[in-house]
């Protein structure tokens, strides 16, 4: 929190004001003439000031926004060996996309190298996601691609943050299903998998696919 | 660059203080004792300098002795803020009530004061959330804008104001001052689902509980008796 308001406060004393003797001398006309001392006497203790606001400059909100499941969660997805399902498992390449652009003339790609675990991002205005999510090895001298359909389907909700930051959302009721690719009709490659019915944060795994 | 920033050079007064010293000349002036009523100067330019605000204030002080007066302030805020990520309306009206304490010894019959006081602020408002934008961190997904235009209204602020500021007298009945004043929120109701972002009376809030705001009012003495000081305030004499 920071609120800076600046107030200029001059404060000017002065001691002379020629003005203020004519302001006595009218208003006190009898002793000024009768009192050569006066003069010398009053002198000293006049504390005239001028008091001169000058301005006030406000500048308005410093909130920045910051912290922990602050932003809208994306799903986390870890994975598994589908033959030992304690061991995770790395992939050689991830390519997704979301099929929302696959009629647009260059398709955003997210590619993930050497990993065991992704995260991917879900509409926040509507209920569904279905994501591409191709997968590429290379055994020996030979590359293999498979591919699989992500369908996301779930409730969102907003949640109030702060000033700052704003809303975010919240996932539940969440289903997710392992699609045949039907786009370029490679094989699949998801064995199976599990989810958790709600996605609220960010630092949790959402999904668990074995292959 | 205004929306952010304004610098205003809306009063430049001055007040002549004097001291009387003079055992010699026992001249008692009286003091006036009345009601002075005003307005809020910056709320009311506001009205036509920002578009997304409407209000005014009244405030008015009675002087109750020598040094304090009893103050209150009445008014009514209605205040639009677009932020980055959301846009809202707060409007209500608010009550300050106070006293002030007059630090200044006018010398003579001037009736100016540097003074200091408290208050404790209420208000009675609405607000309403027109719009906002979900925070994602993606980039992956355009952003839309959501417009819900939800208004939640029974809502209510209490604080306690230190203020301080100067008045002076312009001409026969009629003051000018400047006061600052700093708030301390004890309590509010806030929106469900949202936050009290902006407070009538009190103004904008941050995420603390502290809030600062200033006026320039002016205002208009209304004389109900006199009294005349049993011993005059007098400096000592440093000759």
């Amino acid at each position: 929190m920071q609120i800076c308001v600046f107030v200029y406060l001059r404060i000017c004393v002065f001691a002379n004001t020629r003005s203020f003797y004519v302001y006595l001398h009218r208003k006190n006309q009898s002793h000024f003439l009768t009192n050569n001392s006066f003069m010398i006497s009053t002198k000293r203790n006049i504390i005239p000031f001028l008091i001169t606001i000058f301005f006030v400059t406000a500048c308005e909100k410093n909130d920045l926004c910051g912290g922990v499941n602050v932003d809208t969660p994306q799903v986390n997805i870890a994975l598994y060996n589908r033959l030992n399902n304690e061991e995770q498992k790395t992939a050689q390449m991830i390519n997704c996309y979301a099929l929302d652009y696959i009629h647009q003339d260059t398709i955003p790609v997210i590619q993930f190298l050497n990993r065991a675990s992704f995260t991917l991002p879900l509409k926040v205005y509507e209920e569904n996601t279905v994501w591409y999510v191709e997968l590429k090895e290379w055994i020996g001298n030979d590359t293999i691609t498979r591919a699989n359909l992500l369908d996301f389907r779930y409730e969102t909700s907003s949640e109030y943050v702060s000033k700052a930051c704003g809303y975010r959302s919240v996932f539940q009721r969440v289903r997710v299903n392992s699609v045949t690719d039907t786009i370029q009709h490679l094989p699949s490659w998801i064995s199976t998998l599990d989810y958790t019915n709600e996605i609220t944060t960010n630092d949790t795994t959402h999904v668990q696919i074995y292959f | 660059m205004f929306k952010y920033i304004f610098s205003l050079l809306i009063l430049s007064s001055t007040i002549s203080v004097y001291a009387q010293e003079n055992e010699d000349n026992p001249t008692v002036y009286p003091q006036r004792y009345g009601l002075r009523v005003g307005t809020d100067l910056f709320k009311l330019s506001r009205n036509i300098w920002d578009n997304n605000y409407t209000g005014f204030e009244i405030n008015g002080d009675y002087r109750w002795n020598k040094k304090v007066y009893i103050a209150a302030e009445l008014g009514r805020d209605e205040k639009f803020k677009e932020e980055d990520r959301l846009s809202f309306t707060t409007k209500g009206q608010y009550l300050k009530i106070g006293l002030d304490y007059n630090m200044h010894n006018n010398w003579m019959d001037l009736e100016n004061m540097i003074y200091v006081g408290g208050r404790y602020g209420l208000s009675f408002h609405e607000q309403t959330l027109h719009s906002y934008k979900i925070f994602t961190t993606d980039g992956y997904f355009d952003e839309n804008e959501i417009y819900p235009n939800l208004t939640s209204s029974g809502l209510h602020a209490h604080w306690l104001d230190l203020v301080g500021g100067i008045k002076t007298r312009l001409f026969d009945n009629v003051f000018m001052g400047f006061s600052v004043r700093f708030s301390l929120l004890l309590h509010q109701k806030q929106p469900e689902g949202f936050e009290n972002l902006y407070i009538p009376g009190y103004g904008e809030k941050f995420s603390g509980n502290i809030g600062a705001s200033f006026n320039y009012s002016i205002s208009y003495f209304i004389p109900l008796y006199k009294k005349t000081p049993k011993q005059l305030q007098s400096q000592p004499d440093n000759q």
